[in-house]
């Protein structure tokens, strides 16, 4: 069997690779896609000059041209794909060779830097990749606070400070629907159910690169002037707007893509490859999560996409689905955007209750609290999630029939939320908690999310939601429940996990002061925010009211705070993975779940052979003997 | 450390009875805190009450709300508090806690009083909403409910950076400024030339999306003559920020006078303007090419 | 292993893959069962996609801003029009019958794969034709941008459908061709071609009957009523 023989030169490492430097430089990897890339960008630009010609007398004369650029994109993406090799495969296919799993496998480093199958990899590339761009949503957050640092425009002109806002929103959610579930549920939930793989890992290795190639196709947007709509991207606005624009929508409909083949995929694995004995009601939360995610992004998804196609049109060749002038409605556009809207934010909150309740077992020692009612609120959050999307629309003049209806389901989603919350009491009761990091960033989940959540139930009310609708009071309650809730759970699963993924520690103390550091400085910037809101501050403005300016002061001063939080984590990432390297064990946590029960690092099949399931991974604590008042004997 | 028997709160030999103890805290800290937060923050959480009849409805809400949160707030928080507290392992030990795994009697409670929670909070809120004719809010061509007896309407028309307002019953004059007669009804029409802005009037407690081809209602009634301010709440371009005007409220007479001399200085504009409607669509109808 | 991972740079602690290995399928079992929930989810997918279209036609034609839902004049042709839904509708049809074909190991199937792939490539050029000859295009109108965007997202999706078709039809005839000559099937593969083709082929053949009915529905929406 090839499998053995490929243990058995793993074991004996690979043969070295004797070609010179250029002749390894040339196939199917990051170069040629680069080369290709920007190739078909070009291409993709003639073609668009060409057909767009004279009967478009706007873009002539002020050189805007959406079709060039929006073909430009989309052949550029194509080639930047064709060059990593994602189209060997539909190639061979087509000419009806037998499907067969894993290319050609480069060996060493480059397998992070190309279409590689294994999840493993995937998931660390994820990792890596989700970074640099948080990195750069989280520099424009800073240059927007220090634009709100006066009361007045100051240091950016009105178009730059929109481009910030919107890049800024747009990049953090469209790289954070993938926040938790590129890296982690990429790694961990084959593990955890005990396969060796993915359902379609090459599908799996192209929902990053799609990540990665909108991601620079967003940044790009500054070389085209910018889009001034923020991250909804609401018409008829978008359609006035300059060339910028057609970053958002490539890299928007880009994400929906991934988003849609990041849950089938999902969906495939936790459906068809659970190991023997692993029924549903033994699968860990975290599992649970990942697939009422993966649902909302195969349905909501779509949605997207054919809302941004629909702007693409209406910009490129003057279709009239959103302008009025032409029989189209801007409330088309706010409902078909809200319908995905509202799935989307849950896409971004459920992965954070998963984590969370997957870990906090761990470290109070103690069996998950009430297991089926967690998967009963997520399932519920996520079937809900699309019943509620016109809370966002109560004050846009819809019909007013509408909004009892929808204030009812707003408020009724808070419910499933709820028993995620009285779950992570429960599990929490009478434990023996550790104060690890990753349980400090849970146990700050909670506190986060919670007032994340009751904001929400606030702005569901239509009369409050009338003052504050469209002021800072929204821009608190979401990234309360997006950073607090979403962000901190994913550091609280990067200190988790990492060390197997990687298989070396973190540097204790300074994670523990980035946590404080960054509790603090979050909680200081953004709990002013729900003032401001009250005070009448409206979103998205670079000028205010100036007795609003000390408190914006202090928001920005502690939104550096917080930004240097996150540099004392870049610290601790180089200093524990480039110089201190101190290997971590396989088991540090003393967890009882399957992804650690294989030795660090990690095969590269995962198991030596697949186990057989006998119960939830949940089987901590003494167990309660029968008859009251009978003490146990202590400890494992 | 001894497990905690299955059945029942009792507390085990040796062990404080943690439910006791927590409960107590939390009461104890709801029963001192809801009062202060609904005497002391309650007015804060808007514009003054006695601006208008919207903002004394939005504060009554904001106090309902807030001070619905507050104990559920201070539940999770005590507990996070309590638990770091009192359910700790000591350093470098790996000790087990009970393997409990659930409580139906808990979740059963937890999931009734979080579903009549809300339920009454959603049932409180329609409530309000369709008593108050829509609380200050847009409701759009056709509100469900509107106030009884007669109603000012004031046009507001929102373009790209700039509100102009228009009274339908003085003549159809378009101004820049808006003005107000204190305790009477008004009906703003709002609506927008290109694109989607909000007309935010904060002290009074409107507010209003103003989207092109819609004609968006919403009802005030100030009770207070004061200055406020109107700001556009929607995104709509580079100087959505710039977007702001003074309002004023005034008494009756000073309004009869205002509009009058706006009525006179504004006769050769209000001419040439197009008639008055609902909506406007600027020309040319079909898609520039 | 320790010390092969020391000598990777940045301390990534993960096993060194032999160069060129290869892992065989999994089971066509196991295969047809990860096949047929992505067929699924595909048209689910699928489904929330056109709905946004279906929304925009409902909304849009219920508010009829300022009239310019439909000026009067706009037809589509349908002739050329009922011509589409029929080659999508048979198509669907001899797909559905090339899958029960192979159930029964008739080796029919692949002419019947190939007919149905053949139409849906039709409905897509009979589409085209009508979009020269109706007496709209896109800045027409609310009613046109709706017509010209569906239409031709939908013929974007029937491609799909028809490469996954087709990649199924080419793996039948290579595999025949392989036996012809006498060669030892590749490594992994089964002597029976049509088991290992058949996973697969069930999925496209669901995949692409579902699509079909969403056709049918684009077709009435846009067409008839």
């Amino acid at each position: 069997m090839s499998t053995t023989d490929a243990q058995a030169q793993a074991v004996s490492g690979p043969a070295p690779d004797t070609r010179p430097v250029w002749r390894r430089l040339i196939g199917f990897n990051l170069l040629t896609a680069v080369i290709l890339g920007v190739g078909g960008y070009y291409l993709g630009w003639f073609i668009g000059h060409q057909i767009n010609t004279s009967s478009f007398a706007y873009e002539k004369a002020t050189d805007e041209n959406d079709v060039a650029l929006l073909l430009a994109y989309a052949f550029g993406v194509v080639g930047f794909l064709i060059g990593l090799g994602f189209a060997n495969y539909p190639v061979e296919r087509f000419l009806g060779k037998p499907a067969s799993l894993r290319e050609k496998e480069g060996h060493g480093t480059s397998r992070y830097f190309g279409l590689c199958t294994d999840h493993k990899v995937v998931g660390i590339q994820y990792l890596v990749g989700i970074g640099l761009f948080l990195f750069v949503g989280a520099v424009n957050a800073m240059m927007i606070r220090t634009e709100l640092l006066h009361d007045t425009p100051t240091f950016v002109g009105p178009n730059q400070y929109l481009t910030l806002v919107g890049v800024h929103g747009t990049m953090m959610m469209g790289i954070m629907t993938s926040g938790i579930l590129g890296p982690f549920a990429n790694y961990f939930v084959p593990l955890m159910i005990g396969a060796r793989r993915m359902a379609f890992p090459r599908v799996e290795a192209l929902t990053f690169w799609l990540l990665m190639a909108g991601g620079f196709i967003l940044a790009s947007t500054i070389f085209f002037g910018g889009f001034p709509t923020g991250w909804t991207g609401y018409e008829p606005l978008n359609d006035q707007a300059v060339m910028g624009m057609d970053s958002y929508i490539i890299f928007f409909a880009l994400v929906g893509i991934s988003m849609v083949l990041l849950g089938l995929n999902m969906i495939a694995t936790i459906i068809t490859l659970r190991a023997p004995g692993l029924t549903w009601s033994r699968l860990p939360i975290f599992v649970w999560a990942t697939f009422a995610t993966a649902v909302l992004m195969v349905l909501a998804a779509p949605m997207l996409i054919a809302t941004l196609l629909m702007s693409a049109l209406d910009r490129s060749i003057s279709t009239s689905f959103f302008i009025v002038g032409g029989g189209g409605s801007s409330f088309l556009f706010q409902n078909l955007f809200w319908f995905f809207g509202h799935p989307e934010v849950y896409i971004l909150a459920l992965p954070g209750f998963g984590i969370v309740l997957e870990l906090i077992p761990v470290f109070v020692r103690k069996p998950l609290w009430g297991y089926r009612l967690a998967i009963a609120g997520m399932l519920g959050v996520s079937l809900m999630s699309f019943f509620v999307w016109q809370h966002h629309l109560f004050v846009s003049g819809i019909n007013a029939d509408l909004r009892p209806f929808y204030m009812l389901s707003t408020e009724i989603i808070s419910v499933p939320t709820g028993f995620i919350f009285i779950c992570f009491m429960g599990t929490l009761w009478r434990g023996r908690m550790s104060l690890t990091v990753p349980m400090l960033f849970c146990l700050a989940w909670a506190f986060n999310f919670l007032i994340g959540g009751t904001s929400g139930v606030v702005l569901s009310d239509v009369a409050t939601d009338t003052q504050l609708h469209g002021s800072f009071f929204v821009m608190a309650h979401f990234h309360y429940t997006i950073v607090g809730g979403l962000i901190f759970s994913f550091f609280a699963a990067i200190y988790y996990w990492v060390p197997k993924m990687l298989g070396l520690k973190f540097n204790e103390k300074l994670a523990k002061w980035h946590f404080w550091l960054m509790f603090v400085s979050f909680n200081s910037t953004f709990l002013p925010l729900f003032a401001l809101g009250i005070m009448g501050m409206p979103r998205r403005v670079s000028q205010y009211e100036p007795h609003l300016l000390g408190l914006n002061i202090w928001v920005s001063i502690s939104a550096f705070v917080l930004g240097f939080s996150m540099l004392i984590f870049l610290v601790n990432v180089i200093y524990s993975m480039v110089f201190a390297r101190v290997p971590a064990e396989a088991n540090p946590w003393h967890s009882k779940s399957l992804e650690w029960q294989v030795p660090t690092p990690v095969p590269v099949n995962n198991f030596e052979q697949i186990p057989v399931i006998d119960s939830d991974p949940y089987d901590y604590g003494t167990p309660i003997p029968i008859g009251a008042g009978q003490t146990a004997p202590a400890g494992a | 450390m001894s497990s905690s028997p299955a059945v029942g709160p009792g507390a085990p030999a040796g062990q404080p009875n943690h439910l006791r103890r927590f409960l107590t805290l939390w009461l104890g800290s709801s029963i001192v805190a809801l009062p202060l937060v609904i005497i002391f923050i309650g007015p804060l959480l808007g514009p003054a009450g006695g601006n208008s009849a919207e903002t004394s409805g939005e504060i009554t809400d904001m106090k309902v709300l807030v001070g619905v949160a507050t104990p559920i707030i201070l539940l999770v928080m005590t507990f996070l508090l309590y638990a770091m507290i009192n359910f700790r392992q000591e350093q470098g030990s790996v000790l087990e806690g009970p393997a409990v795994r659930g409580d139906a009697r808990v979740q059963s409670l937890w999931i009734v009083i979080t579903s009549v929670l809300v339920l009454a909070i959603a049932v409180f809120g329609t409530v309000r909403l369709e008593s108050e004719s829509g609380d200050g809010s847009g409701s759009g061509p056709k509100p469900l409910t509107s106030p009884s007896g007669p109603k000012i309407p004031v046009q507001v028309i929102a373009q790209q950076w700039l509100f102009t307002y228009r009274y339908p019953t003085y003549g159809g004059v378009e101004t820049t400024s808006l003005v107000l007669p204190v305790n009477k009804e008004i009906e703003f029409n709002v609506t927008s030339l290109d694109v989607i802005h909000s007309f935010w009037a904060f002290q009074i407690g409107v507010k209003a999306d103003a989207n092109p081809g819609v004609d968006n209602i919403a009802f005030s009634k100030p009770t207070r003559e004061m200055e406020f301010e109107v700001h556009c709440a929607e995104l709509c371009g580079i100087w959505h920020g710039a977007m702001h005007n003074e309002a004023r409220v005034v008494s009756d007479t000073a309004f009869e006078s205002w509009i009058g001399e706006q009525r006179a200085r504004l006769a050769p504009a209000t001419k040439v303007l197009p008639g008055y409607s609902r909506t406007y669509t600027p020309e040319p109808l079909r898609r520039a090419e | 292993m320790a010390s092969q991972g020391e000598n990777l740079p940045l301390g990534l602690m993960v096993p060194p893959v032999a160069a060129g290995s290869e892992i065989p399928p999994e089971p066509p079992d196991v295969a047809g069962r990860t096949l047929a929930v992505a067929a699924r989810l595909l048209c689910g997918a699928t489904t929330f996609f056109f709905l946004a279209f279906l929304f925009a036609y409902i909304y849009l034609r219920s508010l009829n801003q300022n009239g310019l839902w439909r000026p009067p004049h706009e037809h589509p042709n349908q002739g050329w029009g009922a011509a589409f839904v029929a080659c999508v509708v048979i198509s669907a049809i001899a797909s559905i019958v090339a899958g029960r074909q192979m159930k029964a190991k008739s080796p029919a199937w692949v002419a019947s794969a190939l007919g149905a792939l053949v139409l849906g490539l039709a409905a897509v050029a009979v589409q085209c034709i009508e979009y020269t000859v109706q007496n709209f295009g896109p800045t027409d109108g609310a009613y046109a941008s709706v017509f010209c965007g569906w239409s031709a997202f939908y013929l974007l999706a029937v491609l799909g459908a028809m490469f996954w078709l087709e990649t199924h039809v080419a793996s039948a005839r290579r595999a025949r061709a392989r036996i012809g000559r006498g060669e030892p099937p590749p490594t992994g593969d089964i002597k029976e071609p049509a088991r290992t083709i058949s996973p697969g082929m069930d999925a496209a053949i669901f995949y692409w009957t579902f699509l079909a009915g969403i056709g049918v529905i684009t077709y009435v929406t846009l067409y008839l009523v």
